[in-house]
């Protein structure tokens, strides 16, 4: 391979740029040259690499099931983050709602996130359904389509959905657990008050991905320096703090059954966003 | 000297100004280079200086972007035309600062985010210059106002972008 491997990103705040710009600054300096090319959303993204305008792309786990719909399940996912595995998000509802169990949401409101977010949306609905709660019929669902197409990466529509409880508007939400971490301990949410009455099964996230004709040789050239990287570099430790990692892992494909049964249940890929019970915001 | 033997010396004089009779044809010019990094090298006149990337979210950049040049070009502008014009009003002051902050429209657009729809340019510029005089207040007002109408770059940017930037005097 010899011209500059290019990598796909998703962003939405420009300062995350720095993130690829240290990304770059690492594979240069070992040489291994490389750029990246940012994009708006991951529907161009997965656009991108399968016309081969890109080598590598930083997937979500929809963005990845997209890829493997196209690619009937030739692509490969060569890394992720430490934080991309065995993730789980919970179904919060107040200590003073009354809500004992899943059963307990027949008849209520459940806010979430935006409609194209694993974590936020389509994982939780999936376990509503496994405990015959039908979205939108048994369980109203109110949902917040904050910046759609970037698969649920900007928090904001989760944070909303976690307000809705807050205020008791709405009766649950759904937040994943690195959030819900991260909010009990700066006071976003308060434990006394709110409490996960359920969680889902653990998912993968994130995954670098490519096409099958990718090299393996190169895979296991770029996949070997990423996996490198290390969190007592000051350079790399921030950008691990950015992306939020402490660690590069080889890619695995294991964690994705939930949300391919989600995206089936839906047909997630070949309809339109909102289903004529939901209730987006 | 006879006004015969006078002429052609003026005429010298012309000559090696190299300014056109025209004064609204003054052209300034400044040249820029780089040999491929982030780094761009300016020449004008006698200075050289250096500028980093068109733009950087970085708080650590270590050079001036060109939307930090664009911005210290009013910056510096707004400071210096109105000492001047204090100056030129016989007020004493002892200190002028001016704060500019400016806004993109598309962020996205400006590091070339493929889907990116949105506009790089400036969507809004916003300013205070402080100055610390004892002078009458009307008198500063009127040296403010009179900077203001002889700042190039403001009145250019205000063509073409929400810009307003008063003056406060500081205690």
């Amino acid at each position: 391979m010899s011209k500059r491997l290019r990598i796909g990103a998703v962003i939405y705040d420009p300062r995350v740029k720095l993130i690829w710009d240290i990304v770059k600054e690492f594979f240069d300096g070992n040489g291994y040259p490389v750029d990246y090319v940012l994009y708006s959303n991951y529907e161009l993204q997965v656009d991108a690499l399968c016309e081969g305008h890109i080598e590598i792309a930083w997937n979500s786990p929809l963005a990845w099931l997209d890829l493997e719909r196209r690619t009937a399940g030739t692509c490969r996912a060569v890394a992720m983050r430490d934080t991309d595995r065995d993730r789980v998000t919970h179904l919060l509802v107040r200590r003073d709602g009354g809500i004992e169990s899943v059963a307990d949401l027949r008849g209520k409101t459940v806010s979430t996130g935006a409609y194209d977010s694993p974590q936020a949306h389509l994982l939780p609905l999936h376990l509503l359904r496994q405990h015959d709660l039908v979205p939108g019929d048994d369980v109203a669902i109110h949902r917040h389509d904050v910046m759609t197409g970037l698969h649920g990466d900007h928090v904001g529509g989760e944070l909303d959905a976690l307000k809705d409880v807050q205020r008791g508007e709405t009766d649950a939400c759904t937040v994943l657990d690195l959030n819900w971490d991260r909010w009990t301990a700066d006071g976003t949410a308060d434990p006394a008050v709110l409490r996960p009455l359920v969680s889902t099964g653990k998912f993968d996230h994130c995954n670098f991905s490519v096409l099958a004709d990718f090299p393996k040789d190169e895979e296991e050239r770029w996949s070997g320096l990423l996996l490198a990287m290390s969190y007592e570099i000051p350079r790399h430790r921030e950008m691990m703090d950015l992306e939020g990692l402490t660690a590069w892992l080889p890619g695995r494909t294991t964690g994705y059954r939930d949300l391919a049964e989600a995206v089936d249940e839906t047909g997630f890929f070949s309809q339109d966003t909102a289903t004529s019970s939901e209730v987006s915001q | 000297m006879s006004p015969d033997q006078a002429e052609p010396a003026a005429e010298r004089r012309r000559r090696n100004l190299s300014v056109d009779a025209d004064p609204a044809g003054y052209t300034w010019t400044i040249r820029g280079s780089s040999a491929g990094g982030e780094v761009t090298r300016l020449h004008v006149g006698r200075n050289s200086f250096s500028a980093g990337p068109a733009i950087s979210f970085r708080p650590d950049e270590p050079l001036p972007s060109a939307i930090d040049y664009l911005l210290g070009a009013l910056t510096a502008e707004m400071v210096s035309n109105l000492i001047g014009c204090m100056r030129e009003r016989a007020v004493d002051f002892d200190d002028v600062e001016c704060r500019i902050a400016g806004q993109i429209e598309d962020p996205l657009a400006s590091i070339g985010v493929v889907g990116a729809r949105g506009n790089p340019a400036m969507r809004a510029i916003t300013g205070t210059v402080y100055v610390s005089s004892d002078a009458d207040d009307d008198v500063l007002k009127d040296a403010w106002s009179a900077a203001l109408r002889r700042s190039s770059v403001y009145c250019t940017l205000q063509r073409c972008v929400s810009l307003s930037i008063e003056m406060r005097v500081a205690p």
